[in-house]
C-alpha cells in the first residue's frame, strides 16, 4: 500500500467532496478502535460538504453481500466501514468480484491499518483503485492540543494577562465580559468560571 | 425620568424572548459542519477569496477538557486591531473577518454563551469595522450601557443592543449583507 497522507477528518471529507471525477475509491486509515466513530463522523459531514446523499455501509456478512449493497447505492456517495472482520481469504474474494464494482460513485474506505495491508495484500486491483487516495488520520489530540497551546499564546500576547490572572480574576468575578475570557477560560479547562460568579 | 425609562426598556429588550435564546444546531458536530459548509460555500461562490484547503486548518473547535459540554469554535485571530498580517477569512470586497464562540451542549440544553464575530471592512469604508459581541451572562451590566449581546458599529465604545444570533445568520450578514 502506498504511504498515507496524514490529514484530518474535515480536510479528508473536503478531498472526498470535491473529488472531480465519479467512481473514485478513497481510503482513510485510522486506529482500529476509531474506526466506528470516525465513519460516523464522515457520514454527519460528507452529505453538507458535497450536497449530495451519503450512503453509510457498515453491517454485512460477506464480501457478496457488500458488493450487493454498494451497487444497490450507486447513486450516492458511499462510505464503508465495519470491513474489520474481513479475512485475508475474504479480501481475496472481494478482488475477485471487482468487476462489478466498477461505475460506482465516490467509494470512501475508513479502515484500520492492519485491514489496509490486508487490502493491499490480498485485493491487489481494488488497492490499485486507490491509487492516489489513501489518507491517514493524523493525531487529532496532539494536533489540538499544540492549536490551544497557540490560541492561548495569542491571547497572552495581544492583553499582557497571564492565564493564572485570568482565572484568578474571574475566581474573583473582576473578569472583564469580553468574549474573549470566555474563550480564555474554556481553553483553559475552566469553563466552570464563565458566567454569574 | 427619560434615562430611568431608557434604563428600564433596555432592561425589558434584554429579557424579550428571541434575546435570550437563539437557534442553534442540534449537535456539536452538526454545528460545526454548519459553519464549515457555510464557509466553503462563501468561497466557491467568490465572497471568500479564502480557499477551501485554507478554510479546513483555520476553523478550529475544541471542547473543554473539564467540562465537556462546553465547546469553543475559532476562526482566525483573537482580535482583530488593524494588525498587518495574521490569521483571517479574506472577502473578495477588502473585507476581512475573523470569529470566536463558546457554547453549552448539555444533552437537550443547547446555548450560546458568547461570541464575537469582526468584521473589517476594506481601507477608507465606513464604518472602518462591524462586530458582533455575546458577553457571558454576568448580568453586572446596565443593557443600556452595555447589553449582553451587541453590534460595535466601526466603534469599541458604541454598542448597540441587538438580538443573540446564531453563527450562521450572522455569517451570512457579514458575508452578503454588508
Amino acid at each position: 500500500m502506498r504511504t498515507p497522507v496524514p490529514t484530518s477528518i474535515s480536510e479528508f471529507v473536503l478531498r472526498a467532496a470535491t473529488r472531480p471525477a465519479e467512481g473514485d475509491w478513497l481510503a482513510l486509515i485510522v486506529p482500529e478502535r476509531n474506526v466506528p466513530a470516525t465513519a460516523q463522523a464522515i457520514v454527519t459531514e460528507l452529505p453538507t460538504i458535497a450536497k449530495r446523499k451519503v450512503n453509510h455501509i457498515s453491517e454485512f456478512d460477506n464480501p457478496r453481500e457488500l458488493v450487493r449493497i454498494i451497487r444497490h447505492s450507486r447513486e450516492s456517495l458511499t462510505v464503508v466501514s465495519g470491513l474489520e472482520k474481513f479475512s485475508p481469504v475474504e479480501w481475496n474474494t472481494l478482488d475477485s468480484m471487482r468487476s462489478r464494482l466498477e461505475g460506482m460513485s465516490t467509494v470512501v474506505f475508513v479502515l484500520s491499518e492492519r485491514q489496509g495491508t490486508m487490502l493491499s495484500d490480498n485485493s491487489p486491483n481494488i488497492a490499485s483503485w486507490f491509487a492516489g487516495g489513501i489518507w491517514q488520520l493524523e493525531d487529532g489530540p496532539a494536533r489540538e492540543e499544540e492549536e490551544r497551546t497557540e490560541r492561548l499564546a495569542a491571547f497572552r500576547r495581544a492583553t499582557n494577562l497571564t492565564d493564572e490572572e485570568v482565572v484568578k480574576r474571574a475566581e474573583a468575578g473582576t473578569l472583564d465580559d469580553e468574549p474573549a475570557f470566555a474563550e480564555w477560560l474554556a481553553l483553559l479547562g475552566r469553563g466552570d468560571l464563565i458566567g454569574p460568579r | 425620568m427619560g434615562l430611568d425609562e431608557a434604563r428600564t426598556s433596555a432592561r425589558h429588550l434584554q429579557d424579550r424572548a428571541g434575546l435570550t435564546e437563539s437557534p442553534l444546531a442540534h449537535s456539536i458536530d452538526e454545528l460545526v459542519t454548519e459553519i464549515r459548509a457555510l464557509l466553503l460555500e462563501a468561497s466557491d461562490d467568490g465572497t471568500l477569496l479564502t480557499a477551501p484547503f485554507e478554510i479546513i486548518p483555520l476553523l478550529r473547535h475544541r471542547r473543554d477538557r473539564r467540562n465537556p459540554e462546553t465547546l469553543t469554535v475559532w476562526c482566525g485571530e483573537t482580535f482583530d486591531q488593524g494588525q498587518e498580517g495574521g490569521q483571517f477569512l479574506h472577502l473578495s470586497n477588502g473585507g476581512r473577518l475573523s470569529f470566536s464562540l463558546t457554547a453549552e451542549y448539555a444533552g437537550q440544553v443547547r446555548r450560546l454563551i458568547s461570541y464575537r464575530f469582526h468584521l473589517r471592512r476594506a481601507a477608507g469604508l465606513s464604518p472602518a469595522f462591524l462586530r458582533f459581541d455575546l458577553n457571558p451572562e454576568h448580568g453586572v451590566h446596565e443593557p443600556l450601557d452595555e447589553p449582553r449581546c451587541h453590534l460595535h458599529p466601526g466603534s469599541d465604545d458604541i454598542r448597540i443592543q441587538c438580538p443573540i444570533l446564531s453563527p450562521t445568520e450572522i455569517l451570512h450578514k457579514l458575508l452578503y449583507g454588508i
